[in-house]
This record gives structure tokens, C-alpha cells and sequence, in this order.
């Protein structure tokens, strides 16, 4: 059909820059959030830095600035070597299982469902908790914990296949069977394991932390992540497509099993990355999607770089107060969800269940 | 009959699910700028037939050709860039715009690893001024009416620039004056050189505004080709099992005839309720 382009594109100019206007303070709000609460952390906790040594520190060790050194070498580890890490690695989980968890919400239509639906996180438990029993190293428990939390989608993907596609109902139970399956098999380790020794372990490693990170951890937690949350940018707007249901996204030209197959690939490779590297910390996949989407609208484009930025600082300060609030470190799994649970209830009241 | 002026020709086609039949010995075609309806009761299978004929659904014999080629042999993306689809439910849990949700329509023409250009966003908006519905642009797609919503969702399939569009019931839960302007609104689309099928429930619909009609019951067609030739007090029994009465009376304004159609159903046919009812 011949469409008058000409009548409607003149009419934008206006209507862009007032769009711009709407857009542009919330941007700015998205970078200014993170890096604020990043420089935050990193003078906060027992040993109390003055953000000017900070800001020297990381001038000579990030930027190798010529400054005269007049800190003590505890304040450089302490910034360096534990917070440095630690805030990163809150800040790519915390964005990572944010945008996860968007993205699985939009694919099954369902604002109800976190990015755990497919039974990564019992798979990485379970993967965690084998090798923390066989006396593995953390590296090795690690790794355990990543490939089972992988091994445990790819059984739910095989499972939900019928006819060469795999129905979102069938992914959903499929996910079910899955996690009660792996649920089982962590219950029956801690069942056998030493109650002195491991069991305390196993069940602390699940409840989560940030306590280990160590910067070499930054690199092999980075690249999963990095390779996941870029592919679901990448089809975020097909995102919105495949929320109108398989049919419909199919009629709109869209390769269903594909996307479908893109979606879980990436969410299941950021949610393994993190489960393997901080325990199952749940919540924050599931509620800041709806955080942002109260804040910038349903539509995936602007939806899916908005849990980037919320995410990240929202698991940070988690983080930070798991560290600082007592002497010993709360586990992160346990303040997610009592310090997330009543402030989302508190939104959700505010837009009385209306979003955006 | 020119052949290449054959958007779709249907042959001896049949579809089963499972071991169910839904329908069979099923041939039809639909010409170039043709404004079909097909009619039948509730669960012969209209929808189903539209879902074979955008490829969603598989025959289980016989042959559906687009433009000349069998639909089994073509992509899904070439499908969909020559058939839209209005669809009757609308299932999303996301409050997108109105402009958001006709943007949707550029998906044919879009990779899958891309977002739409302003180029696109030009076509979407122009699409919605066509269809009378611009200013709702930046409205939510689920606070609007039923009629503005079917309206945005003919402009989405617009969007997709299809030269086949299918449509589901499109007046479907629509008030009078809705059911009018859309119907209104799927005529002057045929003016464009678009063709298009859609399913109704009303054979007055039908008697407004389509080309021709095809009527469906007892698992196949009863009959296809022109409205006027094949709307007939006869076929309609067929197609419905009820008495019809098809009117004529002269409309002065436009110097023709217009006919209509009522059913015709007295409660002594209907049998007695049991004396227990009340």
C-alpha cells in the first residue's frame, strides 16, 4: 500500500525532541545509578577509606597516574584486591540475572517467571554441592557448578521437544521436572555428607555470597556473561514479538525455535556464570524487570539495557549491606529478598498492581 | 480466467487433527483483490483454514498454492512478507504502545539480530494515520476500545506491506457502529489491490461489503463464488441448519438494491422445556 511518508516524517522533529526530553533525564539517571553506587562500595566497609586516597588509588593502580603514594599498603589490597572484585563481580551477576530474567519473561509472556524457570540454578546447586563433597578445589567447584547448571537446561530443552519444536508450556514443566530432579539430588548430598564439616558448607555455598571473590574470578565469569547479555540486546526487539505468542511472532516473519533457542542459550549461560560463582541468589531476576518496566514501559528495546543498569545496582548495594549491616557477612540469598520483598511490595502497592 | 490473477488456489484439500477431520475435498480459489468471507458454525473449521493458509498448520492432503506456489515449498519468511494475519485473541501481558505494537509489523522485513530503523518507525506511523488511528500512537495498546484495537491491529498487518491479508473475525465483539467502520475500513484495503479473506459470523457481513463468499459445513464447502449468486436462502440452511430469509429492498440513496438476511427460528420449533425449568 502507498503510504504518505513524506506527511508523516514531518511531523517528527517535534515530536522526537519531546520524546528526547521525556528520555533523556532517565539515561542519565541509568549511568549516574551504577557508577555512583560503585564508588560508593568501594570506600565503605570495616577498614573506612576518604574517597580522595580512593580516587588516588585507583588513579595509580588502574591508570598508573604518577601520584606519591601516602596510603597505608592495607588501604591498596583492601580497594585492589577484595572491593575491586567484589563490586564488579555484584555488579555483573546482579545485571546479568536482571536481564535474564526480562528476557525470559517477555519469551514466555509471563511476568511471573525468573530466569531460574529452566532449572539452572538446581542444576549449578547440585554441581556445587558434588563438588564440594568429592573435596574439590573452588576452582574446580566452580566449574562443576557451571557445567551441571548448563547439563540441567540442556535436559529440560530435550525434554520439552515434540515435533521438532518446543511448545513454551512444555519448556515450563519440562523446567519443573527438571529442578525437583536436581532439588532432590542436593538434598540427598547434604543428606549423606558430613554435618561437621561439609553439609555447612554446601548450605551456605547455596544461600550465596560475594565473601571469595577473587580478581582472577572476574575473567571467567566475565565472558559467558558478556557473550549472553550481548545476544539478548541483540534480539531484544524480537523479544516483543515473541511475547505476542508463537503463532503471531511466527506470522510477523519470526523465526520461533531460533529465537527461542537464542534466549535460552544466553540467559542459561549468564544464569550458570552466576549461580557458579555466588550461589542461587533469587529475587533479583525476578523483581527488577518489573522495577524497570514500572520505570521505562514494556518495550524490550528500552527494557532489556534498563536491568543492566538497575540490576547492577541493585545486587551492589545488596552486596554492600550484606558486608557492612553485622560483623559476619549475611548471606546475600536471605537480604535479596528481605530487603527487595518489601520494597517491591511497596511499588506494587503505590501503582496498585497497574504497571507503567 | 487469467491465471496469474490467482493469489491463492486451494485443491482438494483436507485437515485432520489427530485422527479428527476437521474438513476435506476443500477447493477454493480467491482472485487477486477479491474481498472473501467465509462463513460456517462455530467449529467447522474457518479458523483452521486460515491457519493452513499462512503455513502455521500443515494439510493433511491436497494442496494450498500462494501466488502460484505451493505453500509447503515456501519459506516462513516469504510467507510472511506476502500474507498478514489479523488475529481474533490478543494474549500479551505487556502494556506496549499502540506505536510499539504496529512496529511489530516490520518483522518480515527485519533480521532477526536487528531493531527497527526510522525508516520503519515512518511506515508504522503512516500505517496508523491510514487506518484513522494516529492519534492513539503513544496510547497503551490495552487501554484502548475494541474497535481502535482491531483498527491498530489491521495497520500492524499493513506494516508487514503483505499483498494476502487473512483476518479472524475481525468485527468479532464489536459494537454496530465498530463493526460498520471496520468493515468500512477492510473495503477500501481491496481498493489498494490488497486480497482479503476473513471469517465471520454474521452472513450480513458478508452481504455488505464481500466479493464472494464461501459457505462451510458438514466438514467441506457448500458452496463458493459470488456474494449475490451464492447467498441464497438455500445455502445458508445448508451452511447454518436453520430457516433463513434473505430481504431485498430498494436503498434510494445509493439507487440499488441492498439484501439482507434474518434467521428465521420460532420457539414452537425449539421443542418444550421439561416442567421442572422454573
Amino acid at each position: 500500500m502507498r503510504c504518505a511518508v513524506g506527511t508523516c516524517s514531518k511531523a517528527d522533529p517535534g515530536r522526537v525532541l519531546h520524546e528526547n526530553m521525556t528520555i533523556r533525564p532517565k539515561i542519565l539517571i541509568m549511568i549516574a545509578l551504577p557508577l555512583a553506587v560503585f564508588f560508593v562500595s568501594l570506600f565503605i566497609g570495616r577498614l573506612v577509606i576518604d574517597p580522595v586516597t580512593l580516587i588516588k588509588v585507583l588513579g595509580v593502580k588502574l591508570l598508573h597516574l604518577p601520584i606519591e603514594k601516602d596510603w597505608n599498603q592495607a588501604v591498596e589490597i583492601v580497594v585492589i584486591r577484595i572491593r575491586l572484585p567484589r563490586a564488579i563481580m555484584a555488579m555483573m551477576v546482579g545485571a546479568g540475572l536482571s536481564i535474564s530474567g526480562a528476557a525470559f519473561q517477555g519469551m514466555f509472556n509471563n511476568p511471573l517467571v525468573s530466569p531460574y524457570l529452566l532449572g539452572v540454578s538446581s542444576g549449578a546447586g547440585f554441581g556445587a554441592a558434588l563438588g564440594i563433597i568429592l573435596g574439590a578445589g573452588a576452582g574446580l567447584i566452580q566449574v562443576s557448578s557451571f557445567g551441571f547448571g548448563i547439563l540441567a537446561v540442556v535436559l529440560t530443552y530435550l525434554t520439552s521437544r515434540v515435533y521438532k519444536t518446543t511448545p513454551l508450556l512444555m519448556l515450563v514443566l519440562s523446567g519443573v521436572i527438571v529442578s525437583s530432579l536436581f532439588m532432590s539430588l542436593i538434598s540427598l548430598i547434604k543428606f549423606v555428607a558430613d554435618p561437621d564439616e561439609k553439609l555447612p558448607t554446601i548450605v551456605f555455598w547455596i544461600m550465596g555470597s560475594f565473601g571469595s571473590t577473587r580478581l582472577e574470578d572476574l575473567f571467567l565469569t566475565f565472558w559467558p556473561m558478556a557473550i549472553g547479555v550481548t545476544g539478548l540486546l541483540m534480539v531484544r526487539w524480537r523479544i516483543n514479538l515473541m511475547s505476542m505468542g508463537d503463532r503471531e511472532a511466527k506470522a510477523m516473519g519470526t523465526r520461533v525455535e531460533l529465537l527461542k533457542g537464542i534466549i535460552i542459550f544466553c540467559t542459561t549461560l549468564i544464569s550458570a556464570a552466576a549461580v557458579s560463582v555466588c550461589g542461587i541468589i533469587g529475587w533479583v531476576g525476578l523483581v527488577i524487570p518489573h522495577i524497570c518496566r514500572m520505570w521505562v514501559g514494556p518495550d524490550h528495546r528500552a527494557l532489556l539495557p534498563t536491568t543492566i543498569m538497575v540490576g547492577a545496582s541493585y545486587l551492589l548495594v545488596i552486596d554492600n549491606i550484606a558486608r557492612t549491616l553485622t560483623s559476619s557477612e549475611i548471606p546475600l540469598g536471605i537480604l535479596t529478598s528481605i530487603i527487595g520483598a518489601p520494597f517491591f511490595a511497596y511499588l506494587l502497592r503505590r501503582s496498585k498492581g497497574i504497571f507503567n | 480466467m487469467n491465471a496469474s490473477n490467482t493469489m491463492i488456489c486451494i485443491e482438494n484439500a483436507a485437515f485432520a487433527y489427530g485422527r479428527q477431520m476437521v474438513w476435506q475435498d476443500l477447493n477454493l480459489e480467491v482472485r487477486k483483490g477479491d474481498l472473501m468471507c467465509l462463513l460456517g458454525a462455530n467449529g467447522c473449521g474457518k479458523t483452521t483454514l486460515l491457519n493452513c493458509l499462512h503455513g502455521d498448520l500443515r494439510l493433511a492432503s491436497g494442496q494450498i498454492s500462494i501466488e502460484g506456489t505451493p505453500i509447503h515449498t515456501l519459506p516462513a519468511l516469504d510467507i510472511a512478507r506476502t500474507i498478514g494475519v489479523v488475529f481474533q485473541e490478543y494474549a500479551t501481558s505487556f502494556p506496549y504502545t499502540v506505536l510499539d505494537v504496529v512496529l511489530m509489523g516490520r518483522g518480515p522485513h527485519l533480521s532477526m539480530f536487528s531493531s527497527p530503523t526510522r525508516e520503519d518507525r515512518d511506515i508504522a506511523l503512516s500505517c496508523l494515520k491510514n487506518l484513522g488511528v494516529l492519534k492513539l500512537r503513544d496510547k497503551k495498546f490495552t487501554r484502548i476500545s475494541g474497535g481502535e484495537k482491531q483498527l491498530v491491529l489491521i495497520a500492524r498487518t499493513l506494516c508487514q506491506k503483505p499483498r494476502i491479508i487473512l483476518m479472524d473475525e475481525p468485527t468479532a465483539s464489536l459494537d454496530f457502529k465498530n463493526q460498520a467502520l471496520v468493515l468500512g475500513m477492510i473495503r477500501k484495503l481491496t481498493d489498494l489491490g490488497l486480497t482479503i479473506i476473513m471469517t465471520s459470523h454474521f452472513p450480513n457481513h458478508a452481504l455488505l461489503c464481500a466479493d464472494r463468499v464461501a459457505l462451510m459445513n458438514d466438514h467441506t464447502l457448500v458452496d463458493s463464488g459470488d456474494t449475490r449468486t451464492i447467498m441464497t436462502e438455500s445455502n445458508l440452511k445448508k451452511t447454518y441448519d436453520i430457516d433463513v430469509r434473505i430481504l431485498s429492498v430498494n436503498d434510494p440513496p445509493n439507487q440499488e438494491m441492498i439484501k439482507f438476511c434474518m434467521p428465521s427460528i420460532r420457539p414452537d420449533d425449539l421443542g418444550d422445556f421439561s416442567k421442572d425449568v422454573c
